[in-house]
C-alpha cells in the first residue's frame, strides 16, 4: 500500500515536472518554427503567395470604399429611421461585425499597396491567412445581415452590392428561380397538344 | 380635385420609375414543338419594362408594373407575335405591420401555333387581388389573400379542329395563413385554401364527336397544410410544406390526398449558390380534370470576379393526367445563362435552354399515342439597358 501511495507521488511530481516545463519546450518550438519561417518548396510557394496577394491588391481598394460607403449607409439606416426591437437587434448583432471586418480589410488592404512588399516569408504568410479569411471583406455578415432584416421587411434597404454587379446570394437565388422553363402551351387535346 | 388624388395616390416625390429595354437575338430548333420532322428558325425579340417603386417602406404606397413583348421570326411569319402584362398594386401598411393592398392585373400570353397554317392562340387574363395582414403578437401574424382571374381565349382553329372557347373559364381563390417565427428568420407557416373554378361553356362539345377533345369540368377545391420557411442554418435556406388536397370535379375523378413541396438553398461559399428541390403538387388541367406533378429540380449560380454570373438549372418532371383522359409524361428541362455585366445598368446574356418532353397519351383500348411529345432547343443573347 505504502509503495503504491509513493508511487502515485512519484508519478506526480514527475508529471508536475513535465508540465511545467511544457509550456517553455512549446513556445520555443513555436518560436523556432516561427523564426524558421520557411516554405517546404520556397520558389512554388512564394509565387502562388504573391500571386494572390497581387490579385487581391488590385481590387481591396475599390471593395474598401464601396463597403466602407456600404456600412455608412446601414449605420445611417440604423440612426435614422425608426426601427422595431427585433431590426435594431440585427443591427447590433452584426453592425460591430461588419465594422470589425472592414477594419482588418482595410489594414491588410493598406499593408499590401506599399510601395514595397515584405519579403519575409513569414510575413507573407500572415498576410495570406489575413487575405484568405478576409477575401470576400465583409459580404458574408453582411447577408446575415439581410438574413436577418428580411422577416421585418426593410431588407432591400441594406442591399449587398458587390463591386460592379450589384448581385447578392438572394439575387442569385431569385434568378434560380425565375429560370424554370415553362412549357409553351397549355395542355389542351392530343391534337391540340 | 382627380390631379389632386392621383397625385396623392402616386406620390411622384417619393417613388421611382425604371425602364428595362431588353433585345435578344435567338435560335430555336423546333418552333412548332412537333414530335417529327422539326422546323427551326431564328427571331429577335424586343421587351420593353416599366417599373413604379415607391420610395418609402410604411404608409401609403403605389407600385405598378408593364411589360411588352415582341417577337418577329425570320422565316415563318405565323410564329410573330406580341404579348403583355401590366399591374397596379396600392397598399397601406402601417407601423404595427398592419396593411392591406389591392393588385388588379391584366395578362396576354401567346401560344406557338399548332403548324405551319395555324394562327398563334392567344389567353388574356384578367383579375384582381386583394389581401390584409395583420401582427398579432411579436412573434406570429395573419395573413389574407384572394384573387378572382378571368381568362378569355382567342383561337382560329384550322379546318377538323374545334375551337378553344371551351377552355374559357373564371376561378375564384381565397388563402388563409398564419405565420409564427419560431427562429429570428425562419417562420412555421400554417395555411388554409380554398378555391373554385367555372368553365361556362366547358360541356359545350359534351355528346358531339368532339367530345374527346374539347371538354372541362368545374371544380372546388380545399387545402390545410403547414411548412417551415426560413433559415436553417448560417448557409442554409428551406421552404418546406406539406397539406392534404380535397379536390372535386363535377364528373370524373378527384384528388384526395397529401402534397408536399421541399426545397433547399445552399451558399456552398459567397460566390456559390445551389439550389436543390422536390414538389408534389395538383393542378387543374385543359387536357383532363387535374394533373399531378412531380418534379426534381436542381440550380447552381456561381459569381466569377463580381461581373460574371454563371446560371445552370435542370428539372424532370413526370406527370400523371386522371381520367377521363389519362396521359403520362416526363419532361427534362434545363437552362443554362452566362450573364456579364458591363455596368450596374447595362448588361449582357447568353441563354442555352434545352426542353424535352416524351409523352404517352392512354387511349380507350389499351393504345399509346406518343404525338405530342418533342424536343426543342434555343441559344441566344441577351442585351439589357437600365434607364
Amino acid at each position: 500500500m505504502i509503495h503504491f501511495i509513493k508511487g502515485i507521488v512519484f508519478h506526480w511530481k514527475t508529471w508536475a515536472r513535465i508540465s511545467s516545463v511544457l509550456p517553455i519546450i512549446l513556445i520555443g518550438t513555436t518560436n523556432v518554427a516561427h523564426s524558421e519561417g520557411r516554405f517546404k518548396n520556397p520558389n512554388r510557394d512564394k509565387t502562388i503567395l504573391l500571386s494572390v496577394i497581387d490579385q487581391f491588391r488590385k481590387e481591396c481598394t475599390h471593395v474598401s470604399t464601396v463597403d466602407q460607403n456600404t456600412l455608412d449607409r446601414l449605420q445611417e439606416f440604423q440612426q435614422t429611421e425608426k426601427l422595431q426591437k427585433e431590426q435594431n437587434e440585427c443591427f447590433n448583432v452584426y453592425l460591430s461585425q461588419l465594422r470589425g471586418i472592414l477594419v482588418i480589410y482595410q489594414q491588410t488592404c493598406h499593408e499590401v499597396t506599399q510601395p514595397k512588399l515584405t519579403e519575409e516569408a513569414s510575413e507573407l504568410a500572415r498576410i495570406f491567412v489575413n487575405i484568405r479569411a478576409y477575401l470576400t471583406s465583409f459580404r458574408v455578415t453582411h447577408k446575415l445581415l439581410n438574413g436577418c432584416l428580411t422577416r421585418t421587411g426593410i431588407s432591400e434597404e441594406a442591399q449587398i452590392e458587390l463591386s460592379d454587379y450589384g448581385v447578392g446570394s438572394a439575387q442569385v437565388f431569385k434568378k434560380l428561380r425565375s429560370m424554370e422553363v415553362e412549357s409553351p402551351f397549355k395542355e389542351g387535346r392530343v391534337n391540340m397538344r | 380635385m382627380m390631379i389632386a388624388l392621383l397625385f396623392f395616390i402616386l406620390d411622384p416625390a417619393n417613388a421611382s420609375l425604371d425602364k428595362l429595354l431588353t433585345v435578344g437575338t435567338f435560335y430555336e430548333s423546333n418552333s412548332y414543338y412537333e414530335d417529327k420532322s422539326d422546323k427551326g428558325d431564328f427571331f429577335i425579340s424586343v421587351k420593353p419594362e416599366l417599373m413604379y417603386e415607391p420610395g418609402k417602406k410604411k404608409g401609403f404606397l403605389t407600385s405598378a408594373y408593364g411589360m411588352a413583348q415582341y417577337n418577329k421570326y425570320f422565316v415563318h411569319s405565323n410564329l410573330d407575335f406580341f404579348q403583355y402584362e401590366g399591374h397596379l398594386k396600392i397598399q397601406t401598411i402601417s407601423d404595427t405591420e398592419t396593411g392591406f393592398f389591392l393588385k388588379p392585373s391584366v395578362k396576354t400570353l401567346s401560344e406557338p401555333p399548332i403548324n405551319e397554317t395555324g394562327d398563334r392562340p392567344l389567353r388574356q387574363f384578367m383579375g384582381a387581388e386583394a389581401g390584409a395582414q395583420w401582427r398579432s403578437t411579436e412573434l406570429s401574424r395573419f395573413e389574407i389573400e384572394g384573387n378572382y382571374q378571368t381568362e378569355a381565349v382567342s383561337f382560329n382553329p384550322p379546318s377538323g379542329m374545334i375551337s378553344y372557347d371551351f377552355q374559357q373559364n373564371y376561378e375564384i381563390n381565397m388563402v388563409a395563413k398564419h405565420l409564427y417565427s419560431f427562429l429570428p428568420e425562419t417562420n412555421l407557416v400554417t395555411a388554409l385554401k380554398v378555391g373554385q373554378k367555372i368553365f361556362p361553356e366547358g360541356t359545350k362539345y359534351k355528346g358531339t364527336p368532339n367530345e374527346e377533345f374539347g371538354l372541362k369540368y368545374d371544380s372546388q377545391y380545399i387545402e390545410v397544410g403547414s411548412g417551415v420557411v426560413g433559415r436553417l442554418t448560417r448557409t442554409m435556406k428551406i421552404r418546406s410544406y406539406a397539406g392534404f388536397l380535397f379536390r372535386e370535379y363535377a364528373k370524373e375523378a378527384g384528388f384526395r390526398e397529401p402534397i408536399f413541396t421541399l426545397e433547399f438553398e445552399e451558399e456552398r461559399s459567397p460566390r456559390d449558390m445551389i439550389l436543390l428541390g422536390y414538389d408534389y403538387t395538383v393542378e387543374d388541367t385543359y387536357y383532363s380534370n387535374f394533373v399531378l406533378k412531380q418534379k426534381m429540380h436542381i440550380g447552381f449560380g456561381r459569381i466569377f470576379g463580381d461581373q460574371l454570373l454563371a446560371l445552370a438549372r435542370l428539372s424532370y418532371q413526370y406527370r400523371s393526367y386522371s381520367r377521363p383522359n389519362r396521359r403520362e409524361d416526363q419532361r427534362l428541362a434545363g437552362e443554362f445563362k452566362l450573364d456579364y455585366s458591363f455596368s450596374k445598368t447595362f448588361k449582357a446574356e447568353a441563354v442555352f435552354t434545352a426542353d424535352l418532353l416524351t409523352s404517352e397519351t392512354l387511349g380507350p383500348a389499351g393504345t399509346v399515342d406518343p404525338s405530342v411529345s418533342y424536343e426543342y432547343i434555343r441559344a441566344g443573347l441577351f442585351l439589357k439597358n437600365l434607364f
